[in-house]
């Protein structure tokens, strides 16, 4: 991502600021997470730390009675030590559920409970964000035990212990035995993002969870939580000059501990490849399929893959082109839908959750589960329907229909301040000229159907088509898959002519995967 | 110099002009900038508008009062859900493609989801498609239509909805609860369905259209839309466009539940799973069932009584909360879960224990469950004896107003907060006497309703855990319709 504008512009941190250095915890000397990476291990490299000091306030005008706060640093689980896999996600959550300043972690959700107030953390693989929301009958009491969360947390070892259980249960029973689509997810990630730091999710892995210590967690976030790779933002109705001391507070958060960024490799092409979790217990399979693309927000070729991938599939919609084929047209599955870029849905909502900036992406098709007789066909039905749109393209007038959906649409995503702030905050990450949905109606605009489509054929090359799927009989779909026989569909309803005409196509449709390109690697393992 | 990014930022930020409290107080109404306008047509259909600080954004909300609950022939199971999904196929005059590429054409967030008392169709959109929304719900509500092909086809839409779920452990957890809770009232089974009358669901072509007759009607159906909206502007569409649907709701066949139970099963998961608890105490009706206001008036004070003790004893300030999760550390989490009911129903209490080290003995399982059971119904016994600390009180009473404040944030929230509570009500104004009923509430009540409902008489405990020594895992359902083949 481009930075230029803003290394001119933003504050240099520590300006103003040195003697709030010392509210920070100091760092415990004997702990040397570098020293401890595995032998052997590729180095890991950072962004000289000069080029970091740099924190950005962001902050919207409202009216509105409910203040939202949100604190990004760019620092994901892609800075997590070598064997010490989940240990950002664990420092953030520490910080956020544990104890901090006077209180202990009882005390704060006690101190919390009348306002009906949130304060929390999450990790993605390139940022962690610390979010609070209070009403501002209570702005003040609150915003001390932010600070104190984001300055003087406790890292106090029953707080790491407890936060350590819950998210080993939350890798280890509950995405990899209760959850079969965000394994399939988790599991795309490790295909595409083969022998990179976006492999791995950020919750972990179980022998990095075991290994990490108390000090490691408290010298981790000294180490990457710093202002310098930190924005600040806020909206609701503050008191005049709120946002200024709230942020020339959290410049505290630097020192000689801090380390900079971790800079990315480029993820490897790859031709077409399948792997195939084996899953005795599932009862259907499930389906994630996708590649790595350089296309991020900052990138002028995004607004058009958006619209591309909506045409295929926004999510949770109805109209796109999977959706209508797979559950529409034949009823296969509950749902399939296509992404632009790497898509976490924000509670009950249909929106993406903003806070997961990345600096690369992935394309994505998500294939919801399919009875395991149907899972050849459905698979096939999908890619030779990628192949299809990125091979023919979109006519005009289906560039007209998904270009009006998307314009209307995508004003749905910010609806609430708290929402507003966030997206304004990933602009901010990926540094772009104009805020999101004036980024991609702007670019909507300019664009035609050729546009779109040539855009889509220059990052889309179904040929290295990555595929993830959890499956009760892992070795059986391998060897249909390879073998590539004839999968005929079972019709719950006679289908139209045109449905037959393509299935004919569809079931013998040649996936062009040979032995070496299908893995079965067992459920139980992964993440160990 | 800092950079601030103000003057781009206020483009998108669309800020009201006002704190959304700031008009509720100078309006007095506890959760809208002001009360809903409520109307209603001859053919009984109820519209009512919220103003909502939204600009260009509305919520479109159909409720029909039909759910789960309303399943009540054998075998039929899950199909006020699979109705939903059919009422997405179009009609003669607008076939499915049709339908979707004018759908798509608003721009709008088009869904709808299945609860036991209701089925919600919401569509949010620009505000400046008012007239097309209306124009394609009063379509589809009053002249649905779909072929046999596209309801089997559909049904397999259904069966995929349940393979999703299916390996997560809360959906035989869920299942077992509500049998073992309900001996005759529908809310025995799940809004999903059981699996076995999922998978009949293709032969059912005849009965869905019955269905729709059934209760697809206006005097059943109710349209609450919040946002950029004037009423007399919404109402006179709304008299054009759904003024001739005709049609009366079936009368309620939905039998009482004979009595109280208590009892307890265990699941044995096959596979990974945190162990797991799920209560459910047999409480009443939200309502109370009742017609006259005094009585109305009593049964949802103890609906919120109840509603009380969920946060005093189950959020994450509550003593147990911090003795169970953060200083024993024996769970993982314990949440208790809002489940206001048309009819009597179930106070919902959900915990997760960290694994076991080993695999445990049945005894040494069991144990572990029995002491977490054993610790919530002491919390609840002491409540019952009144011994209830003031402060803590005070402190709920607070956290209830400003969650509250909280949780309606968008034109959606409003409009499903207020089509929920008319679902459960049967009262255009159920929501704002609930609150009232809410901010009563005194520490009696709390005790009172905690001895008489919330008692080991009136429990239905499930567990869930991989298996024990010497237990085995039940083979997974593959494909889950064998009957399909």
């Amino acid at each position: 991502m481009r930075r230029p504008i803003l290394l001119l512009l933003a504050l240099l941190v520590g300006c103003g600021g040195a003697s709030r250095l010392t509210e920070i915890p100091p760092v415990d000397e004997d702990v040397d997470l570098e020293a401890r990476e595995d032998a052997g291990a590729a180095a890991v490299l950072e962004v000289p730390r000069e080029d970091l000091a740099l924190a950005e306030l962001v902050e919207l005008p409202s009216a509105s009675s409910m203040i939202a706060l949100r604190v990004s640093f760019d620092a994901g689980s892609v800075e997590d030590p070598p064997g010490r896999e989940g240990l950002t996600s664990l420092s953030a959550k520490v910080m956020a559920e544990g104890g901090a300043g006077t209180r202990s972690a009882s005390a704060i959700q006690e101190a919390l409970y009348p306002w009906a107030a949130e304060l929390g953390a999450f990790t993605g693989r390139d940022a962690t964000t610390f979010v609070g929301r209070v009403h501002r009958d209570h702005l003040e009491a609150f915003t001390a035990l932010f600070l104190d969360v984001l300055l003087r947390p406790r890292f106090a070892e029953e707080d790491v212990e407890r936060l350590r259980a819950r998210q080993e249960s939350a890798l280890l029973l509950e995405l990899r035995g209760n959850d079969d689509e965000e394994l399939g997810k988790e599991l795309l990630h490790q295909l595409v993002f083969e022998g990179h730091p976006y492999a791995l999710t950020a919750l972990g892995t179980k022998s990095g969870l075991d290994a990490i210590t108390v000090a490691e967690v408290r010298a981790h976030a000294a180490r990457v939580f710093c202002a310098g790779r930190m924005r600040v933002g806020v909206t609701g109705a503050v008191p005049e000059g709120y946002a200024s001391r709230l942020i020339e507070a959290l410049e505290a958060r630097d020192g000689e501990t801090c380390v900079g960024r971790r800079i990315l490799p480029e993820p490897t092409p790859r031709g077409r490849r399948v792997r195939l979790a084996h899953k005795p217990e599932a009862s259907a399979v499930a389906m994630s399929l996708g590649l790595a693309t350089e296309v991020t927000r900052d990138h002028p070729d995004y607004p058009a893959l958006m619209l591309a991938m909506a045409y295929l599939g926004q999510h949770r919609t109805f109209a796109g082109s999977l959706m209508q084929k797979i559950r529409g047209q034949r009823g296969l599955n509950y749902g399939d839908y296509a992404y632009a870029e790497h898509f976490v849905q924000d509670g009950w909502t249909r929106f993406p959750a903003p806070g997961y900036p990345r600096r690369q992406q992935t394309v994505s098709l998500w294939v919801r589960p399919v009875d395991a007789n149907e899972a050849h066909f459905a698979l096939r039905l999908a890619v030779h329907e990628l192949e299809r749109v990125v091979r023919d393209g979109l006519t005009v007038e289906e560039f007209d229909r998904i270009r009006t959906f998307a314009s209307r649409y995508y004003a749905l995503f910010l609806q609430t301040g708290a929402r507003r702030l966030g997206f304004a905050l990933d602009d901010r990450a990926y540094d772009t000229a104009d805020p999101y949905l004036e980024l991609l109606r702007r670019g909507w605009d300019e664009l035609d159907a050729d546009a779109v489509n040539a855009a889509l054929r220059r990052h889309v090359d179904p040929s290295q088509l990555q595929i993830a799927l959890i499956a009760p009989d892992g070795a059986a779909l391998a060897a249909a898959l390879v073998e590539g026989a004839p999968s005929p569909i079972t019709y719950r309803a006679e289908p139209g002519e045109d449905v037959r005409a393509e299935d004919e196509r569809v079931n013998v449709f040649d996936l062009g995967l040979e032995a070496e390109d299908v893995v079965v690697v067992p459920a139980d393992q992964l993440f160990e | 110099m800092r950079r601030a990014f103000l003057a781009a930022l206020a483009l998108v930020a669309g800020a009201a002009p006002l704190g959304a409290d700031e008009i509720r107080a100078q309006e007095a109404h506890p959760v809208f900038p002001a009360p809903p306008q409520v109307s209603r047509l001859p053919n009984g259909l109820r519209v009512i508008s919220i103003p909502w600080p939204s600009p260009g954004i509305v919520a479109y909300y159909t409720l029909v009062r039909v759910g789960s609950r309303d399943e009540v022939e054998e075998g039929h199971s899950g199909f006020a859900h699979l109705f939903e999904h059919m009422m997405f196929r179009g009609t003669e005059a607008m076939p499915g493609d049709e339908y979707e590429a004018r759908v798509q054409a608003l721009g709008a967030d088009n869904n709808a989801y299945t609860d036991r008392d209701l089925t919600m169709y919401t569509v949010t959109a620009p505000s400046e498609q008012l007239d097309e929304i209306v124009a394609l719900e009063a379509e589809r509500f009053q002249r649905l239509s779909y072929s046999e092909e596209d309801f089997r086809t559909e049904t397999g839409a259904v069966q995929g909805e349940y393979a999703k779920s299916a390996s997560s452990p809360f959906l035989p957890m869920w299942e077992a609860l509500n049998e073992l809770a309900f001996e005759r009232h529908t809310y025995g089974h799940t809004t999903l369905g059981y699996l076995r009358d999922i998978c009949a669901m293709p032969e059912e072509y005849a009965y869905s259209r019955r269905f729709f007759q059934r209760f697809y009607t206006p005097d059943n159906t109710t349209l609450v839309v919040a946002g950029d909206v004037d009423h007399a502007a919404l109402l006179a569409a709304v008299r054009s466009a759904y003024g001739s649907w005709r049609g009366r709701r079936a009368r309620d066949a939905v039998p009482a539940e004979p009595g109280v139970r208590s009892g307890a099963r265990h699941l044995v998961w096959n596979g990974s799973a945190p162990p797991r608890v799920l209560l459910g105490y047999r409480t009443p009706a939200f309502a109370g069932g009742a017609t006259r206001p005094a009585a109305r008036a009593a049964a949802l004070r103890e609906t919120a009584a109840l509603d009380v003790v969920r946060k005093l004893v189950f959020s994450e300030a509550s003593p147990l909360y911090r003795r169970l999760v953060n200083e024993e550390r024996k769970l993982l989490r314990l949440e208790s879960y809002e489940a206001h009911t048309r009819d009597p129903g179930l106070f919902l209490v959900g915990a997760q224990l960290p694994p076991p080290e080993e695999v445990p003995s049945v005894e040494a399982r069991d144990a572990a469950f029995a002491e977490i059971v054993d610790a919530v119904q002491g919390e609840l016994r002491r409540l019952a004896e009144g011994r209830i600390d003031p402060e803590r009180f005070a402190r709920t009473s607070s956290h209830l107003r400003y969650a509250l404040l909280a949780e309606v944030a968008t034109p959606n929230d409003a409009a499903n907060l207020l089509g929920r509570m008319i679902a459960v009500g049967d009262d255009t104004g159920t929501l704002e006497a609930y609150l009232r009923a809410l901010a009563a509430v005194t520490p009696d009540d709390v005790a009172r309703v905690a001895g008489a409902y919330l008692v080991p008489e009136r429990r239905i405990q499930i567990t869930l855990a991989p298996p024990a020594q010497g237990e085995t895992a039940p083979a997974p359902p593959e494909p889950l319709c064998p009957e399909a083949e």
